[in-house]
């Protein structure tokens, strides 16, 4: 029997186009059922109207049943205890000061006993690894912990189906792969129903059982992830990009095997006789002059703290694109920071174009030539719409207003100029505060997490114009936790580690020496490959093997 | 170690609402002196060296302008110092624009106080099942100003950070410090329904609900309480000859007997945080 049945659901905000469009899924007990599509889609608008007490405000039309009732006939109570959900921004989820208080919300609000509630929060924090943490303020725990006390605050209710928006949205590679394999173990373990939209589906697609693909707010497949496959194959559909990297090869190389995860695809490369053929590995090519010089600089927040910047020193030339990698907290946002003027560091120091540059004052934290984007861009916005507040930006900067064209027409975002900052989708608000930065064409360019909340395409178009600018001279040094984009984007790579930045590497050379810190796509080459990162590459130095097998075989 | 946060939720209602009433309503100077560092004192022993910096320099900043606001527009009294406009500005005037500017920080500070004594389960603990939506406005309320204060912060330092306050004039730089408070306060406010969201999702209107965490209602909170009480009680009754005023001429300060009571509990948190800390340091070196 299907658990939740959804009906020919249309919803749209009044006087508006419809944000999803006769949607039609069912989803069985058990079910892992993964939702995707590119922003703004209707796949968060979809999800809202699984829970009750969320309805967006609008028009709806269609059915939601749950068990074969419709979800509007149960009472609030049995909805939260049936359907647990967990956002996609884990600081805006959490309500209490401390962990305990979180775990226990849930349950005072369906009228557990206290000692049930003791009870199933033990259990709970046995089955997360939360004793260390049990104790501690929400406001000091990591990004991952955060999604992690979510997560449980949400199962502690013991709801048969969990639904997740973007949950590894704001979370570092190896926290993101940890939390999908918990979600997994939820999954096979306790056999709750999950359903969950994602951007990032490579490790999804071994896991999942059914999948849904929503494009423009309409149902454009849904079925067994097999189905799904055959029909991104069959159509060469532009989601194709999203299948792991084994798969892609196999469809684009006219192979039968079909393989999920790397293992299984390293399998497959290694029955086809692959790696005979020597490669050179490329190596950075730095002859453009310096333009940032970052020299032995430490910084603490407090006298009594650790250096949080210890030492660090790195050179960024003109026309370069450098990426950062490391966890939460290690002090790769305060790096950026130190370098835009932000935070002033008491020993070493920085040369822009070879001048040494000097401590800023309170009121004037902003270094010239250098433009930072902040982790969150919204912080970046003060008026009711993006046009109003460029034009003002510029009357404060005395910056030519003819700028606001040119750089709403390079970021395409001539749809959302009217529009309020609050109202845009994660991944326009960056389109939006990338374009407010590059009003005042600077000549570096910092970027904190630039690609969260952005899809695969929207990630493409930011790419292209990040290599645009390189082109043009600026340089870019980017904070990210998204390897892949790293990888195809950047011309060097370095990690932040124990205070200190390792030297900085091309992308190739960087992660053949990782197994964890890499592209998906590199853990798949790695036994062949090491030095390959971006998957055209693979697929040419594959077509390459076979074309020189083939000849060997034709002789 | 008992400390003041400790005490039950009732107990810390009636308290800090008890302060606030003194306050306002007798408006006694040596109350609303010894209120202000009292509570301050009591305060800053949970922030580092920057937090009560700054926060003196906000409490100056808004005394000081309670105070020309109060110099500027008030003209009673009988002793004229000076004129302004041709308008009498007189000592009593001074003296009540020092008092009630001190009676702005001291509210202010009470609130700080209030923050931290009050995390949102015990708001929760004591409103939910009474009324869910006071439940709610008021959890969300309490974290409205120290959301707004981080929102600020965030804000300030991104707009520093692209040049936004390259300004010469500090009247420009000074409109777009305001503009930038009046939008994070006004951005922590709706945030606070999208908190109110979350709370419902998980069931928060749903039904009467129980607690993970019981406060127990200990003698001394209801030593604390009846004391309180009779000292209000008292207070009220004889509200005539305890009430100060400060026109046409100021009244003469004195101490009554009740007000040595009424030190007793602004000192209260204060001196059970000290008592605490002395007893952890006894037991700390017989580790």
């Amino acid at each position: 029997m299907a658990l939740l049945q959804i009906e020919n659901l249309t919803f749209s905000h009044y006087d508006s186009k419809p944000i999803i469009q006769n949607l039609n899924l069912t989803i069985s007990e058990g079910d892992f059922h993964v939702i995707f599509g590119p922003s703004g889609s209707g796949k968060s608008t979809l999800l809202n109207n699984l829970i009750r007490a969320e309805k967006a405000v609008g028009h709806l039309q269609g059915e939601v049943r749950l068990r074969n009732k419709p979800i509007a006939q149960y009472s609030i109570r049995q909805q939260v205890s049936e359907i647990g959900f967990v956002r996609q921004n884990p600081h805006k989820q959490i309500i209490f000061e401390d962990v305990l208080q979180e775990l226990a919300f849930g349950l005072e609000n369906i009228g557990v006993s206290q000692d049930e509630m003791k009870i199933r929060i033990g259990e709970i924090v046995q089955f997360f690894g939360m004793q260390n943490w049990l104790h501690e303020k929400t406001d000091h725990l990591s990004g991952g912990q955060k999604q992690l006390l979510n997560l449980a605050s949400t199962l502690v209710m013991n709801p048969t189906i969990i639904v997740l928006d973007e949950p590894t949205a704001q979370l570092d590679p190896i926290a993101a792969k940890e939390f999908i394999q918990l979600l997994q173990r939820i999954n096979e373990e306790l056999g709750k129903t999950i359903i969950i939209v994602e951007h990032r589906l490579e490790s999804l697609f071994p896991i999942a059982t059914h999948m849904t693909l929503i494009e423009v707010g309409m149902q454009v497949c849904s079925g067994t992830v097999e189905e799904i496959i055959h029909f991104l194959q069959k159509n060469d559909h532009h989601f194709r990009k999203c299948l792991p990297p084994s798969l892609q090869l196999a469809t684009d190389l006219g192979w039968d095997e079909f393989p999920l995860t790397i293992k299984d695809g390293i399998k497959v490369l290694r029955s086809k006789n692959i790696g005979k053929l020597a490669y050179e590995s490329k190596t950075m090519n730095r002859t453009s002059p310096v333009r940032l010089e970052v020299k032995n600089i430490h910084f603490r927040y407090s006298k009594n703290a650790i250096d949080l910047l210890e030492d660090v020193s790195f050179e960024l030339h003109k026309g370069e694109i450098i990426s950062i990698f490391g966890n939460n907290g290690s002090g790769k946002s305060t790096l950026l920071k130190a370098i835009s003027g932000q935070r002033n560091f008491y020993k070493g120091s920085i040369l822009i174009d070879g001048v040494k540059q000097k401590k800023l004052s309170a009121r004037h934290l902003n270094r010239e030539g250098i433009a930072s984007l902040p982790q969150d861009p919204s912080t970046l916005f003060i008026e009711d719409t993006i046009e109003k507040d460029f034009l003002k930006y510029c009357d404060a900067c005395a910056i030519s207003k003819d700028n606001v064209e040119r750089v709403i027409s390079l970021l395409q975002i001539e749809a959302i100029r009217k529009q309020h900052p609050d109202d845009l989708s994660g991944g326009e608000l960056q389109k939006a505060a990338l374009a407010k930065l590059l009003l005042n064409n600077p000549q570096i360019l910092l970027l904190d997490e630039p690609t969260k909340g952005l899809d695969l395409f929207a990630k493409e178009q930011y790419r292209q114009l990040l290599i645009q600018l390189k082109n043009n001279g600026m340089s870019i040094l980017i904070v990210t936790h998204d390897l892949e984009f790293a990888a195809r984007t950047s011309d060097g790579c370095t990690l932040f580690f124990d205070h200190k930045l390792v030297a900085i590497k091309s992308p190739q050379q960087f992660f053949k020496q990782n197994n964890f810190y890499t592209p998906t796509v590199n853990q798949l080459a790695k036994p062949f490959f090491d030095d390959v990162v971006i998957y055209e590459d693979l697929l040419s130095r594959i077509q390459d093997e076979m074309g020189v097998q083939l000849n060997d075989n034709s002789k | 170690m008992l400390t003041f946060h400790q005490f039950h939720p009732l107990t810390l209602t009636l308290y800090y609402l008890f302060l606030l009433v003194i306050l306002w309503l007798f408006k006694a100077p040596i109350v609303i002196f010894l209120l202000f560092i009292s509570l301050f004192l009591f305060w800053s022993i949970s922030q580092n060296r920057k937090s009560i910096l700054n926060e003196l320099v906000f409490v100056a900043s808004l005394s000081g302008l309670i105070m020309l606001f109060t110099i500027y527009f008030y003209h009673n009294g009988a002793t004229p110092i000076f004129y302004l406009n041709d308008q009498a500005v007189t000592t009593e005037v001074i003296f009540y624009s020092i008092v009630m500017a001190v009676a702005v920080a001291a509210t202010w500070i009470t609130w700080q106080a209030l923050i931290i004594s009050f995390p949102m389960k015990k708001i929760i603990y004591l409103t939910s099942n009474r009324s869910i939506t006071l439940a709610i406005a008021l959890s969300n309320f309490v974290r409205w100003i120290p959301n707004g204060k981080i929102q600020f912060q965030k804000v300030m330092e991104a707009q520093q950070s692209i040049g936004y306050f390259s300004s010469q004039s500090k009247f420009e730089r000074m409109y777009k410090t305001v503009k930038i408070w009046m939008n994070s306060y006004y951005n922590a406010f709706e945030n606070t329904f999208q908190k109110s969201a979350v709370m419902h999702e998980r069931g928060f209107k749903s039904g009467k609900r129980t607690h993970f965490q019981h406060y127990r209602f200990r003698k001394t909170d209801c030593i604390i309480v009846v004391s309180i009480l009779i000292t209000f009680f008292i207070m009220v009754i004889n509200y005539a000859q305890l009430r100060y005023y400060f026109f046409p001429l100021r009244k003469e300060m004195t101490v009554e007997p009740i007000y040595w009571l009424v030190f007793v509990f602004i000192s209260l948190p204060i001196i059970i945080q000290i008592k605490g800390w002395v007893q952890w340091h006894y037991y700390k070196s017989k580790i």
